[in-house]
């Protein structure tokens, strides 16, 4: 009876053309156009242009990389000042408070955040503040890239890229 | 080591929940230990569906730090294990779920599965869920407005650098106007690990005096087979879904007896 009731029904609403919905073209297109504005592709070998897409899929304003008090890679030509005053205070408050996991400073222009992570320190300006989970995803990726890079580079005895 | 996995889906209302704990189940029915984790901090809601809401020690307490995750692993249906989150708006203000990567790493091993139920939406909370896992299963209606919020959800989990391994569609009816497998998946650039149809069964199985997923109320209903067919993709192991969907209807039977006549 089941499967006789649904057969039946099932050909009623075609004979009657029950189905009156229809595939929304327009909003398909528009996640389409969506997509192609949010492709990132990381094969690039330059350190700038490696930056450069990062900025664009994690959205943020510019990227500072430091270690050991230097700075070793910047999306940016302001990076010098960012890496001073950043070491100098992550070094402030692990020795006022505790080893930060973040610090996060909430600046007019926007965020400025700064992250410790694999004996380097991330300093990261966005409009919005990043969350621990995504500044540890972006220093992963800049760190497995600097890393290809050092081996590159190893002749020269450390990493150089054009932003230095 | 355990395959770690957040079942995800950036809009609400999609069955997420509902098909984590059916997969759960499956792939534990089938010899797997598998460990569901409701990530879902504010709305939990797979304790509800897995007829578990009274677990005196919650995801909560873990995050919080005032328990151990052990204490927090329940026994579930089919043999699977369960961590709940919990209901109280209190402690959801205060719980850090940045901390729920080093929990999952922390018992990964001890398992097969840890399939892990993320909550709606791109907020924090959500992209704790999803990079406490190393993969991800994109859930979507075959509509435009789950579509969007599916795309959304992948291009986070890639930021997160979390693997997106595939789509499943949920709640198929196959009218005109859904999007179809197919240009989900091209849409998404992610195979379709399957697609699951609107089934009534699902709804009436949490209905019920004693709570039940369909996967066990219903084991034969069509979106208990597409189901146990996603457990298998997950798994790489056969759960004889193929020879329950071929056992041939009435006309086949009556269209075969006049052949063979």
């Amino acid at each position: 009876m089941g499967i006789v009731s649904k057969a039946i029904g099932r050909i009623a609403s075609i004979v009657l053309d029950l189905d009156d919905t229809q595939l929304p073209q327009d909003q398909i297109a528009a996640l389409n156009d969506f997509l192609a504005k949010h492709k990132f592709e990381a094969a690039t070998k330059n350190l700038d242009d490696f930056l450069g897409m990062l900025k664009k899929k994690h959205l943020v304003d510019s990227i500072t990389v430091s270690s050991a008090g230097e700075m070793i890679a910047s999306s940016e030509g302001n990076g010098i000042s960012d890496n001073f005053s950043s070491v100098a205070l992550v070094e402030f408050v692990t020795k006022q408070l505790s080893k930060p996991d973040t610090i996060l400073l909430k600046m007019p222009n926007g965020w400025h955040m700064i992250f410790p992570f694999m004996q380097k320190i991330y300093i990261v300006k966005a409009g919005t503040n990043l969350s621990t989970i995504e500044l540890k995803a972006l220093a992963k990726e800049i760190d497995a890239f600097l890393k290809s890079k050092g081996i590159k580079n190893k002749k020269n005895g450390k990493i150089i890229g054009k932003a230095f | 080591m355990a395959k770690t996995i957040t079942f995800v889906s950036g809009k609400g209302g999609v069955g997420k929940t509902s098909l984590i704990a059916n997969v759960g189940v499956a792939l534990a029915k089938n010899g797997f230990k598998v460990l569901l984790v409701d990530a879902d901090v504010a709305m939990a809601n797979l304790s509800l569906l897995l007829g578990m809401q009274s677990s005196p020690i919650t995801l909560h307490d873990v995050l919080l730090g005032e328990s151990n995750i052990q204490d927090a692993i329940y026994d579930g249906p089919a043999g699977c294990f369960f961590v709940p989150s919990g209901l109280s708006l209190e402690t959801y203000r205060r719980v850090d779920s940045e901390r729920l990567e080093a929990v999952v790493n922390s018992i990964e091993e001890r398992y097969d599965f840890v399939l892990i139920d993320a909550p709606a939406g791109i907020e924090k909370n959500v992209m704790s869920a999803i990079a406490a896992a190393k993969e991800a299963l994109i859930i979507t209606t075959p509509d435009s407005p789950s579509l969007a919020d599916a795309l959304k959800t992948k291009l986070v989990a890639q930021r997160l650098g979390v693997n997106p391994i595939g789509v499943i569609v949920n709640f198929f009816r196959n009218e005109k106007g859904e999007i179809k497998p197919k240009d989900i998946s091209k849409l998404l650039e992610l195979p379709v690990f399957g697609i699951v149809p609107e089934d009534p069964e699902v709804r009436k199985s949490f209905m019920q005096e004693n709570v039940a997923p369909v996967i066990l109320r219903k084991p034969n209903s069509p979106a208990s087979l597409a189901i146990k067919r996603i457990a298998e993709k997950i798994s790489g192991k056969s759960m004889g879904v193929i020879l329950e969907e071929k056992k041939p209807g009435f006309f086949s039977r009556l269209f075969s007896f006049r052949r063979k006549k």
